[in-house]
């Protein structure tokens, strides 16, 4: 006899198996897409005791970013969420109205790069008034109640500035033998400030440099000092008057900058200008763009500050004064100047404290 | 084994019907997935947008209390009062879904703020009110003012979440879209898949329904053809074809049987037959040596050559000759054992009879005897020709006196040897010859057993014909009443000596 080719049994079998492919086939697929569609609210299940927001003028600058990153490290070790705030908001707000709109939001504590107005002096009051204590980074606002200050000395600074003066100075009347500004043994030194300002921090510096110069200065060669007011009133002005600098003027032997920005411009436009060589720079912070800077020996020298270390010491300031009620007036942050001699050795610094992140 | 014989006690109708339904279901969850899916799908799709319209509420909700809280300290009207409560609260209704706790969503944290200020300002929004209402105007423009500022920052915010939730979701969508594709696809693929499956199933299924059927047919068709022969089937479902299938095998196991049983009765009955003309001949021959035994052959014999002897001392010679013909006679008839003779040892009887007869009938009867080929070795069964020639004596010419005539001729015929005994006596019916032929003469009609030699032409004829194996090996020709009988047997030259 013929053997057939299926026996009922093992249809019942077969068919079994379609179904459990079907169902088997329906469940992969459906998993698949709900986990496709659901996978954007990952994060949400994490939740934090306390919100902290930093209020600082200008988000984009590395300056900035590097504290609010190291306020944002230490805040989420200890569950607290930290916020730059105004950075994804729709419409810019200056510091104040960020100052009230943190009020409003009642959070946990605020880090502000406060000036020394009196609308500002109110905010923090009324802020500490409701609770919420108030950490100034960078820029201070002493008759204020705000718990902490957490910056650069920038008395210091402005020593660290001068004393870097010196020594060109020195290395000036090494190497211009000859030329006709030897002859008049005068260094002129043009230091970029901020035409406006509720902070007194740039008055510090210039005193520092002030300072340092008057009493280390032995050399021959005359340090002549300068002030250069940028207008900073509107969003890009200051870009617009370094410019203005390199287009109509005689360039002076040095110029010093206060800030990354400042630095940057000063930077960029001696190169679009074609001027490099003509001057000197001596920068402000150590982003990227400065240190490649100075390894094209195209600034001199840079004031790094250890902003990461700022950020954290902001939050640490907070959280000792929530839990305790108390915190130390003054936290000053280090800085260490870079030049050709060191960048090398803090760069690796830099990458290796960037990879153990 | 068991268990399969269980499982296969389906009736056909069910089977089908399972098969049917099996193959309908299989595509139904299939359907059922697709559905399903899509259904998600649609939800996600309209959920994706659900957050957007809720935001567009909140900006709606808050325009209301500050439209109605700047209308209410312009006019101070009762109305505008009312309206200001309706929609504040509504507002504080709508804000309580939001998110309060700090999580490190954006988006919620973003919501906190919302929340928290949209209650600050709520605050101060009533405390406008109540300072307006005290009439005191310094407070309330200053909380008035303070309550723009949070409007304008709520606002902001709430178009921030809008436009990043926008974005995001925008994101959400695209991926919606692409999976959708390829959710379509796939569908495409399973319903594909599903109804090949459920084809080949189906094919399979009624495949092996249908199997048993068609080798019923062909076996059916066989069975017309009249090939018993086959082999019976496996019944391999309890169904009504496996039904149909056993009692096929049945029926043609049956037939078979049947087939069987007549062959044998045949048989049986030829056999018998047999046996029953062995047991008449027998009987016959046991009858014919009972007769021959009835006197004593050798004493009559030996009487008759005593008697013999005695005539020829007494010089009568006449009557010498008739008893040494009469002890001729019967010492032919005492020869024992062999029934198979010589013909011409049967003429010398018939001889010998026909002159016993003539002493007794007086000369009455004329004797013509003609040998007109060589007879040397033809053999034939004893006592064959005299009781044919005794019967033409007894009912030819015995009555005749004197005129009757008795003429043996023997002659070839072809192949064969010739006997014709004929007389002119009184001659038979058509009818009479058919009948003796087919030895179908009653008793009655017979004639009585004569003298010692009773031996009836019914036994002659068999025992020729028996020998001869030949039916026509006898024949009787009579032209009518009073014409006169002809005789004539048949013998093969080389007769051989069966045993008769």
């Amino acid at each position: 006899m013929k053997k057939r080719r299926f026996s009922a049994r093992n249809l019942i079998l077969v068919y079994s198996v379609m179904i459990l492919f079907v169902i088997a086939i329906s469940t992969v697929v459906s998993i698949y897409f709900f986990n496709s569609v659901k996978n954007r609210s990952e994060d949400t299940g994490k939740k934090y005791d306390r919100y902290y927001v930093m209020i600082a003028s200008d988000s984009q600058e590395d300056f900035w970013q590097s504290i609010y990153k190291g306020a944002a490290d230490a805040g989420s070790e200890e569950g607290i969420y930290v916020e730059y705030l105004g950075d994804n908001l729709s419409k810019k707000y200056d510091g104040k109205e960020l100052m009230e709109i943190a009020i409003a939001s009642e959070v946990d504590g605020i880090i502000l790069y406060a000036d020394e107005s009196e609308e500002m002096t109110e905010l923090i009051n009324s802020a500490t008034g409701l609770g919420i204590p108030v950490v100034t980074v960078y820029g201070d606002n002493p008759i204020s109640t705000r718990c902490c200050y957490v910056g650069v000395g920038s008395y210091n600074l402005g020593r660290e500035y001068g004393k870097q003066l010196v020594k060109l100075a020195r290395e000036y009347e090494l190497s211009h033998t000859t030329a006709s500004t030897y002859m008049n043994k005068q260094l002129n030194v043009t230091v970029l400030v901020d035409s406006y300002t509720d902070n007194s921090n740039q008055n510090l510096v210039w005193s520092g440099i002030q300072n340092a110069v008057d009493t280390e200065n032995g050399t021959n060669t005359k340090i002549n000092l300068s002030l250069k007011y940028l207008d900073n009133r509107s969003a890009f002005s200051v870009e617009e008057s370094i410019r203005d600098i390199f287009r109509s003027e005689e360039l002076s032997d040095v110029i010093v900058c206060l800030s990354e920005t400042n630095t940057n411009c000063v930077y960029q436009s001696m190169v679009d200008y074609n001027r490099v060589g003509d001057s000197i720079i001596l920068g402000y912070d150590s982003s990227e763009s400065i240190l490649r800077g100075i390894l094209r020996n195209n600034i001199y020298f840079t004031m790094s500050v250890d902003t990461y270390r700022m950020g954290q010491d902001c939050v640490s300031a907070l959280n000792e004064y929530n839990d305790t009620g108390n915190t130390s007036q003054y936290i000053l942050a280090d800085i260490t100047p870079i030049d050709k001699s060191n960048i090398n050795g803090y760069m690796n610094e830099m990458g290796e404290v960037l990879d153990g992140k | 084994m068991e268990n399969k014989l269980r499982l296969k006690v389906v009736p056909l109708q069910l089977k089908l019907s399972a098969v049917f339904i099996m193959a309908s279901m299989l595509i139904f969850i299939v359907n059922v997935f697709l559905i399903f899916g899509i259904n998600r799908m649609i939800e996600n799709m309209d959920a994706v947008y659900r957050d957007n319209m809720k935001l567009n509420e909140l900006t709606v909700s808050i325009g209301n209390v500050q439209d109605n809280m700047t209308d209410y300290l312009n006019t101070k009207t009762t109305d505008s009062l009312e309206l200001y409560y309706k929609s504040a609260q509504q507002y504080s209704r709508e804000i309580e879904d939001l998110n309060g706790s700090i999580t490190a969503d954006n988006y919620e944290m973003l919501e906190r703020n919302i929340r928290n200020m949209s209650e600050e300002y709520l605050r101060t929004a009533e405390n406008a009110i109540e300072a307006k209402r005290g009439r005191n105007v310094e407070r309330y423009s200053f909380e008035y003012d303070k309550a723009t500022k949070l409007y304008d920052y709520i606002n902001t915010y709430i178009n921030s979440l809008n436009n990043a939730r926008f974005k995001s979701n925008s994101v959400s969508f695209t991926n919606l879209i692409a999976n959708f594709r390829i959710f379509e696809l796939i569908s495409l693929c399973v319903m594909l898949a599903a109804v090949l499956s459920s084809s080949l199933f189906v094919i399979g299924f009624t495949g092996n329904i249908i199997d048993p059927v068609k080798k019923l047919a062909k076996s059916a068709d066989e069975i017309a053809k009249g090939n018993f022969e086959i082999e019976t089937m496996e019944i391999t479902s309890r169904d009504e074809i496996g039904v149909v299938t056993g009692a096929f095998n049945k029926m043609v196991v049956s037939i078979r049987q049947y087939i069987d049983q007549i062959k044998e009765n045949m048989e049986h009955e030829r056999q018998m037959q047999e046996k029953e003309l062995r047991i008449e001949a027998t009987l016959k021959d046991a009858q014919l040596k009972y007769l021959q035994t009835q006197i004593n052959p050798h004493f009559l014999f030996n009487t008759l050559n005593a008697g013999a002897q005695l005539a020829m001392m007494e010089d009568a010679e006449r009557t010498y000759d008739y008893i040494q013909n009469t002890a001729e006679f019967f010492r032919y008839n005492v020869r024992e054992g062999n029934t198979t003779v010589l013909l011409e040892d049967e003429i010398t009887l018939i001889d010998h009879y026909i002159y016993i007869l003539n002493v007794r009938f007086s000369g009455d009867i004329k004797y013509e005897k003609s040998i007109e080929t060589d007879i040397s070795g033809v053999y034939m069964p004893s006592m064959i020709l005299q009781p044919i020639v005794e019967n033409s004596v007894n009912h030819g010419i015995k009555e005749m006196e004197g005129r009757g005539r008795i003429k043996l001729r023997v002659y070839h015929d072809g192949e064969k040897v010739c006997v014709s005994i004929k007389d002119n006596g009184i001659g038979m019916s058509q009818e009479m010859i058919d009948k003796v032929l087919s030895g179908e003469l009653t008793d009655e009609e017979k004639p009585a057993p004569a003298g010692a030699h009773g031996i009836g032409m019914d036994n002659v004829i068999k025992r020729i014909r028996l020998f001869t194996d030949n039916e026509d090996s006898v024949a009787i020709y009579s032209e009518g009443e009073d014409k006169g009988t002809e005789v004539i047997i048949r013998l093969g030259i080389t007769g051989g000596e069966a045993d008769v």
